[in-house]
Formats: C-alpha cells, sequence, structure tokens
C-alpha cells in the first residue's frame, strides 16, 4: 500500500495547483459573500429607508394636499360666518367657487338642519334629505372643517367631504361642506410615490376599508374581506397597530398614519424590486468571480508550468543521474532558486564525473591491493604459524631454563648461609683464640708471679730458718728466765708461809692479813706449776724448731726445683703463645677470606634470584607470545578470509562503478 | 522609534485628558449650570412648571433664566442662538412647534435640550442630547376615558363630545388617542357627537359648545383636552341650563380653576399632569445632561434614554384637596 503510495507521483504544479486554487476559490467565493452580505444589508437598509421616507413624503403630500383644501374651505367658512349673508347672497359666495378649483369642481355647499340645500347656481346636486347624509352628520360634531369617512355619493362616486357646523350666527343649524374625490386622491396617493415600482393605498384606520387604491375596484373594501392574502395580512397589522416597515408577502411593505385625519397610508415596493438589484449584482460578482477564477487559474496554471519547467528538467537530470548515468548537460537560465539549484546540480554532476573516474581508478588500484593482500595475508598466515610453533618450543626451552636458574639460587642462597654461618663460628673462633690468647699472657704472667712468689717464699724460708734458729736462742733465755720465776715463786711460797704464822699469832685483827698471806701463797703455787709447764713447753718449741729447721731446709729445696720448673714452663707458655698468635693470624686470615665468600655466595643468591625471575618473566612473556603467535595465526586467518572478501569487494565495486556513465556514447570503461 | 512615538502619543493623552477634566471641572459638579428655560405661551400649568423648575435650580445651586417665546418660532430660535452666545450649558425648551425641532436643535449647536411639554418625533430625539420631559399624553386620555366608562358602566351607547387642543400638537394627539383606544376597546358603542379642536382655548370651547347645543345631539358628557376648555364647555352648559350633574365635564391639568370647579361638583374629572414634577425632572435632567452625567438613575427614565416621564394623576372630588 505504502510503496504504491511512493510510487504514485503527484507533480508538482498539480500539488500547487491543488493547494492554490481551491484556497484562492474559497478567498473569492468568501469575498463575494461577505460583498453580498454587505450590499444585500445595506440595499436592503436603503430600500428600507428609501420606502420609509417615500411614504413619509407620500403622508406628508397627502395631509398637504388635504390641508390645503381644507384651509381654502376654512376660508370660505369663515368669509361667509363673517358676511353673515342672506340667502341669495350666499348663494353667490358659493356661485364662485363652483369649478373654481378642479379638486373640488362641485364647489362648496351648504345644508341646514331643515333639510334646505344651498347650493352654486350652476351645480346638478341633488338631495333629497341631505341631514341624513355622511357629510352633514359628520358636519354636525365639529365647527372646524374635517374630512369625513369616503361614502359614495348619489352620482355613485367614492368622496370624502370636509364639512362642518357654519357658525352664522343664526339659530338654524347649517352645515357647509365640500366633496374631494377619492380618484383624485388615489391618483395624488399613487403619483407621489418615489420609489420606483413601489404603489401605495390609503387604509381608513378606524373601518379598515380602503380609501384609495390604483385598482378601483376595491376603494371601499374592506381590508379583511379581500381575497388578496396580502391585503388580508396588512388588515392585520393596522388591526394591531403594528406599523413598523415589514416584508408581507415578498412584499416590503410601510405604514403610516396621514396625521390629522383616520387614515393609513400603506406603501410596498415588491421585494423582487430591491432584490434585482441585489441580483444583479449577485450575478455580476458571479460572473466577476468566476472570470478571476478562471484567470487565476490559468495564470497559476502558467505561472507554475513557467516556475517548474525546469524543476521538471532538473528531474529528468536527476533521474538520469539516479540511473547512473552523468553524461547530461544542464542548462541554466534562470537567475532564481532553482537556478542556483541547477548550477548545484550541473556542478555536481562534473564534481561526481569527475568523483566517479577517480573512484574506478581507486577501485582497480583497490582490487589489485586486495589481490596481493590476500596472497600476503596467505603467506602470513603461513608465517604467523610457523612463529607460533617456535614460540611454543622456545617457551618450553625457557620453560625449563627457568627451573634451572631457580635450582641454582636455591643452591646460592644455601650456600650463602653456610657461608654466612662458617664466617659466624670463624668470628667465635677468633674471639675463642683471643681469650685463649689473653689467658695464656695471664697464665705467662702468673707463671711470672708464681716465680717470683717461690724466689719470695725461697727468701721467706731463709728467714723462717733463720727465725727459728733465733726462737732456740730465746727459748734458751726464757728457760733461764723460767728458772728464775721458779726461784722467786718458791722463796714468795716461804714468805706467805711466815705471813700466814704470823697472821695467826695475830688472832682476829691477823684475820685478813691471814687471807692475802693464803692467797699469796696459793699464787706462788700457781706460778712455780706455770713455770713448770713454760719450761715443758720450751723444751717442746726446742724440739719443734729442731724439725722445723729440718724442714725450712727441705722446702728450700723444694722451692728451688719448682722455680726451676717454673721457669720451664713460662718458657713453654712462650711458645704455646707464639703458636696461637700464628693460629689467630690464620683465623683472621680466614676469617677475611669467609667474608668474601659470603659476599660473593650473597651475590651468587640475589644474582640467581633475579635470574629465576627474570626466567619466569621471560616464561610469561613466551606464553604470552605463544598466545600471540596463535591469535595472530587467527587474526592472519581471518585478514586472508578478509582479503578474500576484499577482492570480491573490489571486483564488485569495479562491477558496480561500471554502472556509471561519464562518457557520452555510454561505452564501458 | 517607536518607543519614542508611544510616549509622544501618551503625553498628548494626558494633556488632553487634563484638558478634559479640567473643563468638567470648570462645568461640572460645583454646580452653577447656566440653564436657560424658553417657554411658550404662559398659562397656569406653565406657570407652575416654571416655578418648579426655579426653585429646583436654585436648590442645585445652577442659575435658570426664564424666557417666553410668546408662540413665535423665530423668538424661539433666536433665544437660542442668543443662549450659545451666552454660554449656556442646557437649555429647557417648550417648543412653540415640534416641526421646528430640527432648526432648535441646529441652532443650539452643543448645547443639550431638554424639550418639555410638547413632544418632538422621536427620531429628533438622542440619548443624553435631546430628551424629551414630560408625561404620557396617552396615560391622560386613557385616565378619561377610564372615568366615563365607568360613570356610563351602565349603559352600552354613550354620548361623548370632545374638545381637543391645538390641532398637530403632541398632547392633542397623544390624548385622543389615548382616549379612543380605550374607548374602543371597551366595546360600548361611542357616539362622537362632537369632536373638534378648540386650541386649549376656554373662549373657542364654549362658542364650540354653544354651536354643538344648537344641534340639539345628545350628550351624555364632555371630554375636554385640558381645564381651560372645560371651563369654557361649563360656562356653555350652565348658559345652556344643562345640568352638570347629568352630564359630566372632563378636564386635564388640575389648574387651579380646574380643582375649584371639581371642589365646587361642576366639574366631574380632571388629569393633574405635574407641572411641578415636569419643571424639576426638566431642571434635573438638564444639569444632569450638562454634567454629561448618566440619566439611568433617574425616575421615570425610558429605557432607550430618550425620555424622562412624569406620571399623570387622576383628580376627583375625593382627593382634590391634595391639588389646590
Amino acid at each position: 500500500m505504502s510503496q504504491k503510495k511512493k510510487k504514485r507521483m503527484i507533480s508538482m504544479k498539480t500539488k500547487l495547483l491543488g493547494i492554490i486554487l481551491p484556497v484562492v476559490i474559497v478567498m473569492v467565493v468568501l469575498l463575494i459573500g461577505i460583498v453580498y452580505f454587505i450590499s444585500r444589508n445595506v440595499l436592503t437598509e436603503y430600500s428600507r429607508n428609501l420606502l420609509t421616507s417615500s411614504i413619509q413624503s407620500q403622508a406628508n403630500e397627502i395631509e398637504a394636499w388635504l390641508d390645503e383644501n381644507l384651509a381654502a374651505f376654512q376660508i370660505v367658512k369663515r368669509t361667509i360666518e363673517g358676511v353673515k349673508p342672506s340667502d341669495e347672497e350666499l348663494e353667490d359666495i358659493l356661485n364662485q367657487y363652483y369649478g373654481y378649483n378642479t379638486n373640488f369642481s362641485d364647489g362648496i355647499y351648504i345644508a341646514d338642519a331643515s333639510g334646505r340645500l344651498i347650493k352654486a347656481k350652476d351645480s346638478d346636486r341633488q338631495e333629497t334629505d341631505p341631514t341624513s347624509l355622511v357629510w352633514y352628520q359628520e358636519g354636525l360634531t365639529r365647527v372646524n372643517m374635517g374630512f369625513t369617512n369616503s361614502y359614495m355619493n348619489s352620482d355613485g362616486e367614492a368622496v370624502i367631504s370636509a364639512s362642518g357646523l357654519l357658525n352664522d350666527g343664526s339659530d338654524t343649524v347649517k352645515v357647509i361642506s365640500a366633496d374631494l374625490k377619492i380618484e383624485r386622491i388615489s391618483i395624488i396617493v399613487n403619483s407621489f410615490v418615489e420609489m420606483e415600482n413601489a404603489q401605495a393605498f390609503l387604509v381608513n384606520g378606524k373601518d379598515h376599508t380602503v380609501l384609495a387604491h390604483r385598482d378601483s375596484s376595491l376603494i371601499s373594501e374592506k381590508l379583511s374581506s379581500c381575497s388578496d392574502s396580502f391585503l388580508q395580512e396588512v388588515g392585520r397589522k393596522i388591526e394591531r397597530e403594528e406599523f413598523e416597515t415589514v416584508e408581507i408577502e415578498k412584499k416590503m411593505t410601510a405604514f403610516i398614519s396621514v396625521s390629522g385625519t383616520d387614515w393609513i397610508l400603506v406603501s410596498y415596493v415588491p421585494s423582487s424590486v430591491i432584490y434585482s438589484d441585489l441580483n444583479y449584482i449577485r450575478t455580476v460578482m458571479v460572473i466577476v468571480g468566476l472570470i478571476s477564477i478562471l484567470l487565476i487559474a490559468v495564470l497559476l496554471e502558467r505561472v507554475v508550468w513557467l516556475v517548474i519547467r525546469p524543476v521538471k528538467t532538473l528531474t529528468n537530470v536527476i533521474t538520469s543521474m539516479t540511473e547512473g548515468d552523468f553524461t547530461v548537460e544542464v542548462s541554466v537560465k534562470q537567475r532564481d532558486e532553482i537556478g542556483k539549484m541547477s548550477r548545484g546540480v550541473e556542478q555536481f554532476v562534473s564534481s561526481m564525473r569527475s568523483m566517479i573516474l577517480s573512484i574506478r581508478g581507486v577501485s582497480d588500484q583497490l582490487h589489485a591491493q586486495a589481490n596481493s593482500s590476500n596472497d600476503v595475508s596467505g603467506e602470513m598466515y603461513y608465517a604467523s604459524q610457523t612463529q607460533s610453533q617456535s614460540m611454543k618450543e622456545l617457551s618450553h626451552t625457557v620453560e625449563q631454563l627457568s627451573l634451572s636458574v631457580n635450582e641454582i639460587a636455591e643452591n646460592a642462597t644455601t650456600l650463602a648461609m653456610v657461608v654466612a654461618e662458617t664466617k659466624a663460628d670463624g668470628e667465635k673462633v677468633e674471639n675463642k683464640v683471643d681469650e685463649t690468647v689473653e689467658v695464656s699472657h695471664q697464665g705467662k704472667a702468673d707463671l711470672q708471679n708464681v716465680g717470683s712468689a717461690m724466689q719470695l717464699i725461697n727468701e721467706s724460708v731463709l728467714k723462717l730458718k733463720q727465725a727459728i734458729d733465733n726462737v732456740g736462742h730465746a727459748s734458751e733465755e726464757i728457760t733461764n728466765i723460767t728458772s728464775l720465776i721458779g726461784n722467786i715463786a718458791s722463796q714468795t711460797n716461804l714468805l706467805s708461809l711466815n705471813a700466814s704464822i704470823e697472821a695467826a699469832r695475830a688472832g682476829e685483827a691477823g684475820r685478813g692479813f691471814a687471807v692475802v698471806a693464803s692467797e699469796i701463797g696459793q699464787l706462788a703455787n700457781t706460778s712455780s706449776d706455770s713455770v713448770r709447764s713454760i719450761d715443758a713447753l720450751i723444751h717442746e718449741v726446742n724440739t719443734l724448731v729442731k724439725e722445723a729447721v729440718a724442714q725450712a731446709d727441705v722446702s728450700a729445696d723444694n722451692i728451688s726445683s719448682s722455680s726451676q720448673m717454673v721457669e720451664n714452663a713460662l718458657h713453654t707458655f712462650d711458645i704455646i703463645f707464639n703458636n696461637i698468635d700464628l693460629v689467630n693470624q690464620l683465623v683472621g686470615q680466614m676469617i677475611e677470606k669467609v667474608e668474601k665468600v659470603d659476599e660473593v655466595a650473597t651475590n651468587a643468591a640475589a644474582i640467581s634470584e633475579e635470574q629465576a625471575a627474570s626466567s619466569e618473566e621471560i616464561l610469561a612473556t613466551a606464553e604470552n607470545m605463544v598466545v600471540q603467535a596463535e591469535n595472530i595465526t587467527k587474526n592472519s586467518r581471518t585478514v586472508a578470509n578478509e582479503a578474500k572478501q576484499l577482492t570480491l569487494s573490489a571486483e564488485n565495486l569495479s562491477e558496480q562503478m561500471d554502472r556509471f556513465k561519464i562518457e557520452k556514447g555510454g561505452s564501458e570503461t | 522609534m517607536k518607543k519614542r512615538l508611544g510616549l509622544w502619543f501618551a503625553a498628548v493623552i494626558l494633556i488632553l485628558s487634563v484638558c478634559g477634566c479640567s473643563k468638567n471641572g470648570a462645568t461640572g459638579s460645583a454646580g452653577g449650570e447656566k440653564i436657560l428655560l424658553i417657554v411658550n405661551q404662559m398659562d397656569s400649568f406653565r406657570q407652575t412648571l416654571v416655578d418648579a423648575a426655579k426653585s429646583q435650580a436654585e436648590q442645585e445651586g445652577a442659575q435658570i433664566e426664564v424666557i417666553d417665546a410668546e408662540g413665535l418660532i423665530e423668538n424661539q430660535v433666536a433665544f437660542i442662538k442668543q443662549a450659545v452666545k451666552d454660554e449656556y450649558d442646557v437649555i429647557l425648551c417648550i417648543p412653540v412647534n415640534i416641526e421646528t425641532t430640527v432648526e432648535l436643535k441646529a441652532s443650539a449647536e452643543d448645547i443639550p435640550i431638554v424639550f418639555i411639554n410638547s413632544c418632538p418625533p422621536e427620531k429628533h430625539l438622542e440619548k443624553g442630547k435631546y430628551i424629551y420631559v414630560g408625561s404620557d399624553e396617552k396615560v391622560a386620555g386613557q385616565f378619561q376615558a377610564e372615568y366615563v366608562l365607568e360613570h356610563f358602566s351602565g349603559k352600552s351607547e354613550i354620548n361623548i363630545a370632545v374638545l381637543e387642543g391645538e390641532k398637530g400638537h403632541s398632547a392633542t394627539i397623544g390624548r385622543i388617542n389615548g382616549l379612543k383606544k380605550t374607548l374602543l376597546e371597551s366595546g360600548k358603542k361611542i357616539h362622537y357627537v362632537f369632536d373638534d379642536f378648540a386650541n386649549w382655548d376656554q373662549e373657542t370651547a364654549r362658542s364650540m359648545m354653544e354651536i354643538l347645543f344648537k344641534t340639539n345631539a345628545p350628550i351624555d358628557c364632555i371630554v375636554c383636552q385640558n381645564d381651560s376648555m372645560a371651563m369654557g364647555a361649563m360656562e356653555a352648559c350652565k348658559a345652556a341650563g344643562m345640568d352638570l350633574g347629568e352630564v359630566p365635564v372632563l378636564g386635564i391639568d388640575a389648574t387651579a380653576d380646574g380643582c375649584a370647579a371639581i371642589e365646587s361638583g361642576e366639574m366631574a374629572f380632571t388629569v393633574y399632569q405635574s407641572g411641578k414634577g415636569q419643571g424639576e425632572a426638566a431642571v434635573k435632567a438638564g444639569i444632569r445632561m450638562a454634567r454629561k452625567e448618566s440619566l439611568d438613575s433617574m425616575e421615570g427614565v425610558s429605557e432607550d434614554g430618550l425620555y424622562v416621564w412624569v406620571p399623570f394623576e387622576k383628580v376627583e372630588i375625593g382627593n382634590v384637596a391634595n391639588y389646590k
């Protein structure tokens, strides 16, 4: 459906005309409608006003005419009333007015209550009983002359009379009157019609009878009893006192009451007369409208054709271009937007031409390149496959390498640890050696001390031998002293016996002295005991000293030999000391060496760890490379496929490009 | 540019409005409006009207000048022209002849006119500019007819003598129409044994009645369009030895004479046309128009704003005391 729609082509001209023409037609119709409506209103209003003013002027004319006549009659009446004439004189006066005015050619006549009719000599009016007549009856009701209703006079003519009481001072009631023929009023009524085709008739407002009408047969007819529906409707309007101008039975009808009378003037004009102008206007406007629509249509068609012609040419050009034909020529004449468009298309065609040419070259090149790239991608595929394989192998190797390096690293680390321990041990040894050296130093010093102590001991022993010799000498002297003390203690003991005999003689007084003498005696005994003990002791000491001297001699001999041994030990110490020193030096050297080894081992460990890490990285890289290599293989396969595709596309493009024609004659490139 | 133009425009409007205000202010609410009242042929009714107008104007602080055209249309036009020169604010006018309305309006130039007593044709009236203050004449005729119908309610035929005012006068036309229409609608047989224009005049009325009596026409009642004519009619009746109790005489206007006649039982009925009310209403309306105010709030204003109706009132023996 939509495709069908798309396929159905609507030309721009049709579209433009399809939009503009209805709008123009609607506008013109609207314009005509509005103008017609306004003119209708204006015309109707105008006609209404015209009719109203016409009827007004008619009414005025009638009034004036009546008043004029009435005034004339009044003058006569006044004259008569002023003159108060005798019957003869009265007749003379009436004679003067007979035929004086065609309006009342019958002249003026007077009737009195006795039924006598006074009239002009030439008048042939004959009334048997004038007092019974309308004019007399109505004349009785007023002094100023006034018009009666219409009535038929004795001659069978429809007339109205102007009649009134004549006040001539006499006691006889007289009515003066004059007749106006309705026919005349009728003629006057219609003569004063100002509006063309308008008609008027006069109606008595009291009894609704027709007073004056062009159709004299209608005179004195009651409106309601007329056969004409228009007149009946007018009658109804008058009855209801609806005196607005209205349209009755397709006649615009106006009413006006004639002042001074009970008369109603009705004037009407057929609506068709009013509307004939309107119809004329309508016809003219419709014709003008149609002609203008036609003219506008033709003009529009031509203008649109003119405007669109280059578009059509352009459309053809563009259609050709759509079909790939760029050999078309665009001729530019216009200076408008379409001209601009054409120039644009022209430029487009030429640039398309060169572009297609270059595209065609490019597509050929592309084709060749696609072919070669196809080959290259094939090769690349193989190469990448090989590379992938190699990479796998490499990866394997690197893995092994990595493993080895790791081992080395571990060993190096162990070695470094061992060396470090060794270094620590060496340092301990050095310390111990140092300690030993120190101890041996001390030992040597101690030995030296011992040697000097031996000397001292030797000297002491010699002194001791001398001292002991001195003790032997002292103990001999002590034995001499103790023998003297024993002699003194034997004498003291004799004295204490003598003192105790003498104290026993002295009696009581000598008791105290006897105690002291006993004490002294005891003391002397004790002292003799002590001396005997001391003698014993000294005797013992002498023996001991003799033994000590012997002993000291032996010790002195032993000490000399010990000194000799100490000196030997010193000597030995010195040798040990030297040896230890040597060991110490060796240990120091060894530690130095071990430190170096430690450094190397640590370095080796670090290096081997780095190597291990590096080798792992290498391994990872190698694995990545394997993946990449596989990807490359995959991609190169895709590339190879796409290169094939490209080749196909290039071939396609080449085919497509061949469809564009850029040289006349449509020859293929 | 546009803005400047707008400013100029605004300035001009401002100046205009200020001028307008000041002008309004000068003639406006402060009072002191100059009113010219042109009467025509002074009679007792019109004297009442003039007196009421004067006191009303005084009450509202307006100046009022009264002048009599003495039945001459040229006088009336000349007075109006003079009023324009003397810059009167409003003219109250009893037209000598309503046919001259157009000329009166033209002579008054911009001055608004309140027509009184005699009503110009409606097409010549204009809301707020040319209005009519008066009583609806038809109502007066209608009141008379109602009295007659009530008085002769037992009779199916009534013989009526009618004395009309001046021929063509709006009051004459209105009153006779009101009378005849109401009588016609009653369905009774009405004989107009006499129907003539006595020009509001007592003497004319009297002489007409004398002539009428000569015809020996049967007369049930005499309907006069004003009290003066009624007075004339009554004189004639009395001269003819008629019993005024038998033949009621009706008037309009309730003039002092009329009221006295009613009080004495000679005259049967009159209609009070409030000369006072008309005078007051005319001045009120005139001042409002001079101030360019709306008349809508005034009592008796017709819907179209062209008329200010002052109501008629029935005057009989029972209520005549109120109108003396």
